[in-house]
């Protein structure tokens, strides 16, 4: 019983010190450990140096932290222990890996001050404005080419439950232990055998509209080099969006699985793999993707290589809060690149956000509440 | 096409804005229904207030240079010239010219500087740089 979830504990332990330990070379060059800085001072030996810190200590404290896990998987009760895996341990690793990066953080910060790296420089901002409307249709239509293998799974989903459901009896599992034993029950009705393919239609929805804000996603050029950025985002918007497609792939595949377990097609055995391995397989996919493109496409080489115009960004380090909460009331910007990790966060000061917060809390807290009630 | 604004400038940003839309009108790569973002999309790319934004466009369309759609978005309008608009240029380039002379730049100084300066802003549209002719 235990089995499979030490597994899954010690993939997601990997998962994490992995990213941990990877993640600042995965920065842009101008914000390294969530700092500003202009491009002259990126190759300062200084944050050779604090990148070499910081992954000392990341790799330490991961010694560490695997000791725990080890220790935990062999001496805790197994009911108990199973929930300190699957929801303590991640928190605490998470916990542990963003000191390292505000310690780091705030060492960059006082040596960049101290040494005056931001004064005398030009600032300024720079945006691209399209000269025409062609590059958005072809990339509209690549959205398509991995919503509808999406498409096609969702429909043989609900094809099989249909197919299947005449046979199946009165009374169905509609959850799993870890080794394909049904631990919970409900009365047969066509929606109990569609909770796959339902579940399906929704993600089908979360990514084509994460897709859809993806390519939308407009965020401040590097003013040092607004050409090589500009192609640099292109290029991480599609590769989001390549991101996106096989997770929701790998995520629908999982979920037929889950049907097809559901409805008895397959051993059990068999099917109870496939759950977890889809995940994991578009996961893997989707670090690979992130380790080759990089936050904003940092990690892409563009071809002709631009001269650094003199300009350098503003000095925003103020308003990211503990270095990872962006807080700028004058700013109109919804979402803004993260400062320390890939993708896109929130500007906390921007009205929306809180209904966004909102949202999330509340698709969170609902099943929850139904659940205890 | 990029349009950058110098914080350190003495110039306010919105005539920077401004004067950028102009220019690239004038070198070719904007032309008659080219759309430009959103006040809102520019300015959250800037990181500045959307006002300032606004400020330009309008500025723009007063001028005529851009009109708004009925979905609000601005586009770039059939160029305009009329018997007023070139009095006006008239006047605030005699200023322009009066300024060279009262420092005692030659008459022959002054053509040449003016014909090198059309030529540059001309320059994209002589390049053959897609924009004008497209439409």
């Amino acid at each position: 019983m235990m089995y499979q979830y030490r597994i899954l504990a010690y993939a997601v332990f990997f998962f994490i010190e992995a990213i941990l330990y990877l993640l600042p070379g995965w920065m842009p060059s101008t914000v390294p450990f969530g700092v500003r800085i202009p491009p002259e001072f990126a190759g300062d030996p200084v944050l050779v140096r604090l990148r070499h810190r910081y992954r000392q200590w990341v790799v330490v404290l991961a010694l560490v932290m695997g000791l725990l896990l080890v220790l935990a998987t062999r001496f805790l009760p197994s009911p108990g222990g199973t929930m300190l895996l699957s929801s303590f341990l991640p928190l605490l690793w998470l916990i542990v890996g963003y000191a390292v990066y505000y310690a780091t953080r705030r060492q960059l910060l006082a040596i960049k001050t101290k040494q005056g790296w931001y004064e005398g420089q030009r600032t300024a901002a720079v945006a691209e404005i399209p000269e025409g409307a062609e590059a958005d249709r072809s990339r509209a239509r690549s959205q398509w080419l991995w919503i509808l293998p999406m498409i096609a799974i969702s429909a043989v989903t609900l094809f099989l439950a249909l197919w299947r459901y005449p046979h199946l009896p009165a009374v169905l599992p509609i959850h799993f232990g870890p080794n394909g034993q049904p631990d919970a029950y409900a009365r047969k009705s066509v929606a109990v055998a569609l909770i796959p393919f339902f579940t399906q239609l929704g993600l089908l929805f979360v990514i084509g509209l994460s897709m859809v804000f993806t390519n939308r996603m407009h965020t401040p050029l590097n003013p040092a080099f607004p050409r090589t950025s500009s192609v640099q985002q292109r290029v991480f918007r599609s590769r989001i969006v390549i991101a996106l497609g096989l997770m929701g792939i790998a995520t629908a595949l999982s979920l037929l699985t889950a049907e097809l377990l559901e409805l008895r097609v397959l051993p059990p055995q068999i099917t109870a793999w496939g759950i977890g391995l889809f995940p994991v397989l578009g996961l893997a996919g989707v670090i690979v993707i992130t380790a080759r493109t990089g936050q904003l496409g940092s990690r892409v080489r563009v071809e002709a290589a631009e001269q650094p115009t003199g300009f350098v960004a503003r000095d925003d380090d103020r308003f990211w809060k503990g270095g990872v909460f962006y807080y700028n009331p004058e700013d109109p910007a919804f979402w803004v690149p993260k400062r320390f990790g890939v993708g896109w966060t929130l500007n906390f000061a921007h009205p929306g956000s809180w209904v966004m917060i909102g949202v999330v809390l509340l698709a969170v807290v609902s099943p929850l509440a139904t659940h205890l009630f | 096409m990029f349009i950058s604004i110098d914080f350190a400038d003495d110039k306010p940003i919105y005539l920077q804005i401004h004067d950028q839309v102009i220019d690239a009108i004038a070198s070719g790569k904007m032309f008659p229904g080219s759309v430009l973002p959103s006040s809102r999309q520019l300015a959250a790319e800037f990181g500045i207030n959307f006002h300032t934004v606004n400020k330009a466009y309008n500025l723009l369309r007063e001028e005529r240079y851009i009109q708004f759609s009925r979905k609000k978005t601005a586009v770039v309008s059939e160029p305009l010239m009329n018997e007023t608009l070139l009095q006006e240029w008239d006047n605030r380039e005699r200023t322009l010219l009066a300024e060279l002379v009262a420092r005692g730049v030659s008459r022959q100084d002054i053509v040449h500087r003016v014909g090198r300066l059309l030529d540059s802003v001309r320059l994209s549209v002589e390049n053959g740089s897609k924009g004008g002719e497209q439409k």
